[in-house]
């Protein structure tokens, strides 16, 4: 599989939590806390579940942190490690 | 390690029989109130205050154990009703919730996650990660389901399984609430709720449910001047012992594994702190904490005050 570049992996996350979240706004920095823009735990899931599918990778319960999930700037840093390695 | 906030037990809990009197006859123009008692530290409390305000004649005890309910409950709940001298009575409502369909929806959801799961013999609790000032980790719902030799099976729940399991769990916490109603209704009592702060603030209740009451003496409180307030108005030291639980799911489960995540002499500690305004640093230097497990506290309470807030709201109109 190709790797996909930071860019692309930020569109996807961008483009899912637009389509997902009403309240997520896309201009907003990425580094705005997800919990700010309507991601309560359930859509938290959801998050998790559809980086698995469309990255094919897989999130341990320990990586679903703020860190790495609490915004879209950890999100695309937290998946460009996991596909880098 | 606590930081001085000069709340006053004893003053408050006189403030609240008086509250409880006026309110009742008052304001709501009740005769006496109804109240569900579990065995646990929020109910034995509010049930000395009505008892204290209003009379052990115009109190009644309801206690409304279902299937999985630990008997150790109604144990406790009934010793301490007798020893107030006030009327308690036992409806079990495991009939009801299985008109509901409450068990079967629930355990279809669980087997979903947990295809090893067996209804017949296995137990289950619902969980969130533990360790909050460690890894500031998100709250994501687990399922552990318990084998009859100990073994534990933990999976990951997805929305529409912790959507299933909550609704069905819910059916519970409303099912007493009509039955509360029933019994008040009949008496021309107020139904008197049991709620803290805790539970209030972040969304631990069912709306309807246990957050279907006509007053709520104890709303204010944190769970640890919840407590204070025990002991000074003699709450059986076996109900303040007793570790505070969900009495929801079969599995024993504690309140701070279910939702809260901390335990409350830290958790109030800090929140209180934060409500005041007083700066991480300091927070952090008080409870022996780096600043950062501080924040992820922080940043955990305003999670759920801001994602519960629905539960919180009157019905909306245009």
């Amino acid at each position: 599989m190709t790797i996909p570049t930071t860019d692309t992996i930020r569109e996807h996350i961008v483009g899912y939590l637009a389509e997902s979240f009403p309240l997520f706004m896309s201009d907003t920095a990425d580094d705005t806390p997800l919990a700010d823009q309507g991601v309560d735990s359930l859509g938290m899931t959801n998050i998790v579940v559809y980086l698995e599918q469309q990255f094919q990778i897989a999130i341990d319960d320990a990586e679903i942190t703020r860190k790495n999930l609490g915004s879209v700037q950890g999100i695309v840093n937290f998946v460009n490690n996991k596909l880098s390695v | 390690m606590t930081m001085n906030t000069g709340f006053n037990p004893v003053a408050e809990a006189g403030r609240l029989v008086e509250w409880v009197r006026t309110t009742c006859i008052s304001t709501l123009k009740r005769e006496g109130g109804v109240i569900g008692v579990s065995g646990g530290i929020d109910s034995a409390t509010v049930l000395q205050l009505a008892v204290n305000a209003l009379g052990p004649d115009k109190v009644i005890v309801l206690m409304l154990p279902d299937r999985d309910s630990s008997p150790d409950s109604a144990v406790l709940a009934e010793e301490m009703a007798r020893k107030l001298g006030v009327k308690a009575f036992v409806r079990d409502i495991t009939p009801a919730l299985e008109g509901f369909g409450c068990y079967e929806s629930r355990d279809l959801a669980v087997k979903s996650a947990v295809p090893e799961f067996d209804p017949a013999t296995d137990k289950f609790k619902i969980v969130l990660p533990q360790n909050l000032l460690g890894e500031a980790s998100l709250n994501i719902f687990s399922a552990v389901v318990i084998k009859p030799d100990g073994r534990q099976i933990r999976r990951r729940l997805s929305p529409t399984q912790v959507n299933e399991i909550v609704a069905a769990s819910n059916l519970k916490q409303r099912a007493r609430m009509m039955t509360l109603y029933h019994e008040a209704e009949r008496r021309n009592y107020a139904v008197i709720g049991t709620g803290n702060k805790n539970e209030h603030d972040l969304g631990f209740f069912v709306k309807y449910g246990d957050g279907g009451v006509d007053m709520q003496p104890i709303r204010h409180l944190f769970k640890t001047q919840v407590y204070a307030i025990a002991r000074e108005i003699g709450v059986p030291e076996e109900i303040i012992k007793r570790p505070p639980t969900t009495d929801t799911y079969p599995a024993d489960t504690t309140q701070e594994e279910f939702f809260y995540r901390l335990p409350f002499e830290l958790l109030d500690g800090i929140w209180e702190a934060f409500e005041k305004e007083v700066p991480a640093e300091k927070i952090a230097s008080t409870f022996n904490l780096q600043v950062g497990q501080v924040n992820n506290v922080i940043a955990d309470l305003k999670d759920k005050q801001r994602t519960t807030e629905y539960l919180r709201l009157a019905p909306l109109v245009p």
